[in-house]
């Protein structure tokens, strides 16, 4: 096995790269990768990446070459690459290109598929594509029914062979917007580098398409704030599709802070109201929502009257924007495809679906323009840095937590009332930060709530009231906030500095996630957020904690461990001082 | 057989004489200097013709493979190009000079054979400037041996995107695996089915052609790659067989802490080598042809053009399912054979620098320049996920506990793994899931305890309260009952019986701890199998067609002196004969032709004007005339020729010295 000591890079066979940044913690590596390999982890000093097909589909449609993806692993990888490797990136990457999608002597109704003889003539014998061809141009050119144009992309890429469309959109209808320099409260505004940067992507390579894609951007990074930068430079009618109705409000407001646009021009698609005006956020959920769902589970899938998806036809859309696009719903892939000629532009922090639909994010949204890990954005200030900590708890009551079952004893371990006196203490490190006090079960944050004397939002309490108590969180007149399980969803939950999570839903990784992404907004002070999680030491709860953990570890967290009991002992010296 | 094994049967008396041996010098001892193709090839400076022709000959036609002295003979004239004297010439220098050794057979048939891994070092001592082309020339060469080469139009279809895990690493996952499982057999002193299967699954060896053509002794119990992961360990020393014990097989530390812990590189080198020298030394073409791949270069990828010998395919393709080498399609078509690991990496060459990369979420990240030793540690303390140009393992709970209950402390995993990943801190994460891990084991315990009860509560309450027991009495169970150990056994009799309360001599309700648990590496010395005849045998689990460990090895003097007494000249020989060159009459030239023959000599002829050597083979006799077929000897050529008593005109018998 030949050794290139000190090199930061090891390509496996199944293309999976490991970047070591002990060996050589260059940004620019690590950038150079981004463009070609999707990051899957981050733990430690170990960053793994893969190249799987669609990245280096990716790359390629950036213009990048095999020759200089193999190039660049050469000059950094610590061992020497398989050939089965070069074999690979050569071939998955040699795919790209070779078919276009290109409009018929310029006329925007006759489309064409145009490319290698002997592609064209492989395909040509695919049935899964007969339906989409109308008749055989030439040797290297079929032409195609237009209404036909995403789901042939969406077919030539299951069988392996990207399409580059560059058959264009139509403008839409034209609405003009303008960013404003100041929000509506007064605070200087324009886009960031990053934000600026990640427009300008969405445009470039008019060849490939430019105009549809998608930005990869982590939470916290301001990604409505993109979407709205695409908006204004297009100054086109434009639906927006998100994942929450929570979401939709900060659409809305986020749009009316940033932009020129009246509330007018604001439309809300949703349970409560249907308004389709120039600017109109729906949910994906409303989309997906079928007559039969309501009516009748006997009715199969595909004869389903998915009536909402008629919005996609009831303006003349000029862009649509697809928030959270790694949910994206089935129904709405589907209408998508029949909106192949409307500028769309997907919004995410990660391409990994649940579903593994990537694929159809690439073929029918288009591929990605952008991409920015959360590290450099920290680093840069972008989003704050967190400090992650674990405070085990002594166990109050060992006793009953051994007779008890499996889930009594989940629950002791959870509600531990030890805890109580540790939130104070920690809470009091923290004087004159905004804090949140989070929890999953109501009798032990009720009881938090009544010993700090902090208000309890829970999803019993309603949207008025909420919102006061937001503004008084804001204000300060309530430093501190306990909130139960609704603070993993509520999108317009004030920013915080500290959280204290007192107790979770088991191992939910993506409960930890969410609750950590509330501290991501950048402080005005440029302090680091802090976040507690408190555990029962020597219970399941330990073990609950650590699965949480280690999701968050492989995104690239970092959590330190301290042991109450000592804690407290050193909070009272401090407080002697 | 291997030098080693070689050694090991040599008498004291024997080594002493080879290592002292004048013709390897004062720097290297024989053990040594056999092994180096640098001092092989010095020491071939030296040598007599025929003994250098001899041993050119043998690593080109006989190789690793025991042959009868008889057989030798027989073709001496015609192949190796030597008379009758001057083979037994070469075989006393040969012999005497540890290159050659010799066993005979029960019936007293003699093999002599040179040992397989010193053929290696010939091979490499005698490979032209070029290894490819010398490779190629005994491809073809090798080909010819192997007569019809009718599978050689066959396509060639290598797996190109195998796994190239080196053999090596994945023998340490199966016996850190086996380890921990222990060596126990069943009643039929074999492994359980599911200890075969399951190793096997670790081993995960394609199968391969190559693979087909050995004779695992276990073939209807076990899968292939148990076989072979068992005799290799046999081979290495790893584990031992004890004859007569109750449990068969057993570790041998020093051995096994031996081999884990050398430059991995080296270790997989030696794989390579005993790989080659136990599975492709069958017979000369197939021990030349897998031998000469071992001298290919291993920076480079080698073109090899089809038709390729289905043998050397076959070959190829076990070293490739070994993760030794590659071979791939070439750009321009054939295919390009490459070295992964180097067959020859020497300590020297590849210094071990790296360390194992420990991630806060757990995840180990083994790189391929870890020792043996280190994967041995990361067995014990991970799970293993993946195997690719590093490997991947996974601490977790289950792994964690299980080192615990194994007996590991916390404390000392930490530290070992600390240890191994080049004294760089775990993560702080990592550090405590794994005290946590450790916590949660051991909460409970079944244990072998001794009990001391007493007749009643009254004696036991007196017996906890005199001062010399107390102390021996571990734990008080109800009423009547105390834990005491072991050790203190007779310690507490003793104090029992000056107490007044002599117990009773009992069986023990409780089995003893046992002393020796089977499936744990021990110190004992490691024991072999002998034959009827007391010749140690060393274990197998793949058949070896030459195995030469069950016949007695001959002693070098005796053999010797039987060739020294061949060695001289008859002494009705007349001094004049091997003398000047002379002319004599036909009836002479005859005569001394006859005597060439009968006693192995070669000629020398002078004819035209020129000398030549005739090495005689027959004489051919008829009523009018008589004529010598032999070949005609130069250092360029070898060539038959049949001659009339007038075609030379002067001539003398040579004596080989």
């Amino acid at each position: 096995m030949m050794e290139s000591k000190g090199k930061p890079i090891i390509v496996l066979s199944d293309l999976t790269i490991l970047y070591d940044e002990r060996t050589a913690n260059d940004d620019s590596i690590r950038e150079r990768l981004s463009v070609f390999a999707e990051l899957m982890k981050q733990a430690g000093p170990l960053h793994t990446y893969r190249m799987t097909h669609l990245a280096l589909w990716n790359a390629a449609s950036l213009g990048m070459q095999a020759d200089e993806v193999i190039e660049m692993l050469n000059d950094h990888a610590r061992y020497a690459i398989a050939e089965q490797v070069i074999r690979s990136i050569r071939q998955i990457m040699g795919r790209y290109g070779r078919l276009m999608l290109e409009r018929m002597n310029g006329e925007e109704q006759l489309l064409q598929l145009r490319g290698d003889e002997a592609i064209i003539n492989d395909i040509a014998g695919e049935a899964s594509l007969n339906s989409m061809f109308s008749t055989r141009v030439d040797a290297a050119t079929i032409s195609l029914r237009t209404d036909r144009r995403g789901l042939l992309k969406q077919e030539l890429l299951r069988l392996g062979y990207p399409v580059i469309d560059t058959a264009g959109y139509r403008s839409g209808e034209t609405l003009s917007v303008t960013l404003r320099d100041a929000t509506r409260l007064g605070v200087p505004f324009k886009l960031r580098e990053y934000q600026s940067q990640a427009v300008d992507r969405f445009f470039e390579d008019s060849r490939a398409g430019g105009g549809s894609g998608v930005i990869v951007l982590p939470c916290g990074a301001g990604k409505t704030i993109v979407g709205i930068g695409v908006l204004s430079r297009l100054q086109c009618a434009t639906l927006i599709l998100t994942s929450s109705l929570t979401s939709v409000n900060q659409w809305k407001s986020e749009i009316l802070d940033k932009t020129t646009i009246d509330s007018e021009s604001i439309g809300e698609y949703s349970s409560k109201q249907k308004q389709v005006r120039p600017i109109t956020i729906a949910t994906y959920n409303m989309m997906a929502t079928s007559a039969a769902s309501s009516e009748s589970n006997a009715v199969g899938a595909e004869e389903q009257d998915y009536r909402h998806l008629q919005l996609f036809g009831e303006r003349d859309w000029g862009l649509i924007i697809y928030d959270e696009v790694h949910m994206l719903p089935a129904p709405v892939f589907r209408m998508t495809a029949d909106l192949q000629a409307t500028r769309r532009l997907g919004l995410t922090a990660t391409l990994v679906r649940e579903d593994g639909r990537e694929r159809d994010v690439f073929s029918l949204i288009g591929p990605k323009r952008y991409e920015l890990p959360w590290k450099q954005l920290e680093q840069s200030g972008d989003i704050a840095a967190i400090h992650c900590e674990e405070v085990r708890v002594p166990l109050h009551d060992a006793s009953a937590y051994w007779v008890g079952n499996a889930r009594a004893r989940a629950r002791l371990a959870a509600e531990n009332p030890n805890k109580t006196a540790v939130v104070r203490q920690l809470l009091s490190r923290h004087k004159g930060r905004p804090a949140l006090v989070i929890g999953v079960y109501l009798r032990q944050l009720e009881k938090l709530a009544n010993e700090l004397g902090a208000p309890l939002l829970t999803g019993e309490v309603a949207q008025e009231e909420r919102a006061r108590l937001y503004e008084a969180f804001r204000r300060g007149e309530h430093p501190v906030l306990v909130v139960s399980k609704v603070a993993n969803f509520a999108v317009d939950l004030p920013d915080a500095s500290v959280a204290v999570q007192v107790s979770g839903s088991y191992g939910s990784r993506q409960e930890e996630a969410q609750r950590i992404g509330r501290l991501l907004r950048p402080k005005r002070d440029h302090s680091e957020a802090v976040f507690y999680s408190l555990v029962t030491e020597g219970t399941t709860e330990v073990d609950y904690a650590l699965k949480r953990q280690r999701f968050m570890i492989e995104q690239g967290y970092r959590y330190s461990l301290t042991a109450a009991a000592v804690q407290m002992k050193e909070e009272k010296g401090h407080d002697a001082e | 057989m291997m030098l080693n094994e070689l050694r090991r049967r040599l008498s004291v008396d024997e080594l002493a004489r080879l290592d002292q041996a004048s013709m390897w010098g004062t720097e290297v001892r024989w053990s040594e200097a056999i092994l180096r193709p640098d001092v092989l090839r010095e020491m071939l400076a030296k040598m007599s013709p025929h003994t250098e022709r001899l041993i050119r000959y043998w690593v080109r036609s006989i190789g690793p493979i025991p042959i009868q002295e008889e057989q030798l003979q027989a073709r001496c004239v015609q192949e190796a190009g030597l008379a009758g004297a001057e083979l037994r010439s070469a075989l006393r220098d040969l012999r005497s000079s540890g290159v050659l050794f010799a066993v005979r057979k029960s019936w007293g048939e003699q093999l002599l054979f040179l040992p397989s891994d010193c053929y290696l070092a010939w091979r490499r001592a005698l490979a032209a400037s070029s290894p490819v082309d010398d490779f190629i020339d005994r491809t073809e060469g090798g080909m010819s041996q192997f007569g019809s080469s009718e599978g050689s139009e066959t396509k060639l279809a290598f797996d190109e995107n195998a796994s190239s895990v080196p053999l090596g690493r994945r023998l340490v996952r199966a016996y850190a695996a086996l380890h921990t499982i222990g060596l126990d057999t069943t009643s039929k002193g074999l492994f359980s089915k599911k200890i075969a299967a399951d190793i096997a699954r670790i081993i995960a060896l394609r199968d391969v052609d190559a693979f087909g053509r050995l004779r695992p002794v276990y073939q209807e119990q076990y899968p292939f790659a148990f076989s072979l992961a068992l005799d290799i360990a046999a081979r290495l020393g790893l584990i031992v067989h004890r004859e007569g014990a109750e449990q068969a097989w057993s570790w041998s530390t020093d051995t096994l802490e031996g081999w884990l812990g050398g430059n991995p590189f080296v270790r997989e080198a030696e794989l390579i080598r005993l790989f080659t020298i136990r599975y492709g030394f069958r017979n000369p073409a197939e021990a030349a042809l897998t031998s000469g791949l071992l001298l290919l270069g291993t920076n480079e990828s080698h073109q090899m053009n089809e038709p390729l010998h289905p043998f050397l395919s076959q070959w190829i393709e076990a070293l490739c399912a070994c993760g030794w080498a590659s071979m791939t399609s070439g750009y321009t078509g054939g295919w390009k054979f490459q070295w992964l690991i180097d067959p020859w990496s020497d300590v020297t060459g590849n210094a071990i620098t790296e360390s194992i990369l420990i991630l806060p979420d757990g995840e180990v990240i083994v790189p391929p320049g870890v020792t043996f030793s280190v994967r041995w540690l990361v067995e014990q303390a991970a799970e293993w996920v993946n195997d690719d140009t590093v490997t991947f393992y996974r601490i977790t709970d289950k792994s964690v506990m299980a080192a615990a209950e194994r007996g590991v402390t916390a404390k000392r995993l930490v530290a070992d793994l600390q240890h191994a990943s080049g004294d760089v801190p775990l993560p702080e994460e990592l550090e405590h899931s794994i005290l946590h891990w450790v916590s949660r084991a051991g909460r409970t315990m079944i244990e072998q305890v001794m009990l001391l009860r007493c007749d009643t509560k009254e004696i036991a309450d007196a017996a906890a309260s005199r001062e010399a027991l107390s102390s021996l009495l571990q734990e008080r169970l109800g009423d009547r009952t105390f834990i005491i150990r072991q050790s203190d056994e007779v310690q507490v009799r003793r104090e029992l019986e000056r107490a007044g309360w002599p117990p009773m001599r009992q069986e023990p309700t409780v089995e003893p701890e046992e002393t020796a648990r089977t499936g744990t590496v021990n110190k004992r010395k490691p024991a072999s199998r002998r034959t009827s005849s007391g010749v140690t045998v060393p274990a197998a689990f793949i058949y070896d067609e030459h195995a030469l460990h069950m016949y007695e090895l001959l002693a070098v003097n005796e053999q010797l002196m039987k060739l020294e007494q061949a060695g001289a000249a008859p002494a009705e020989w007349p001094a004049a004969w091997t003398g000047q060159l002379r002319q004599y009459h036909f009836s002479t030239r005859k005569q001394m032709i006859e005597q060439a023959l009968a006693w192995g000599a070669p000629l020398e002829l002078r004819t035209g004007g020129r000398l030549v050597e005739l090495v005689p083979e027959r004489l051919d006799d008829s009523h009018d005339s008589w004529s010598v077929a032999g070949y005609l000897r130069s250092e360029e050529a070898y060539e038959p020729v049949r001659l009339l008593p007038d075609m030379w005109d002067e001539m003398r018998l040579i004596i080989p010295l």
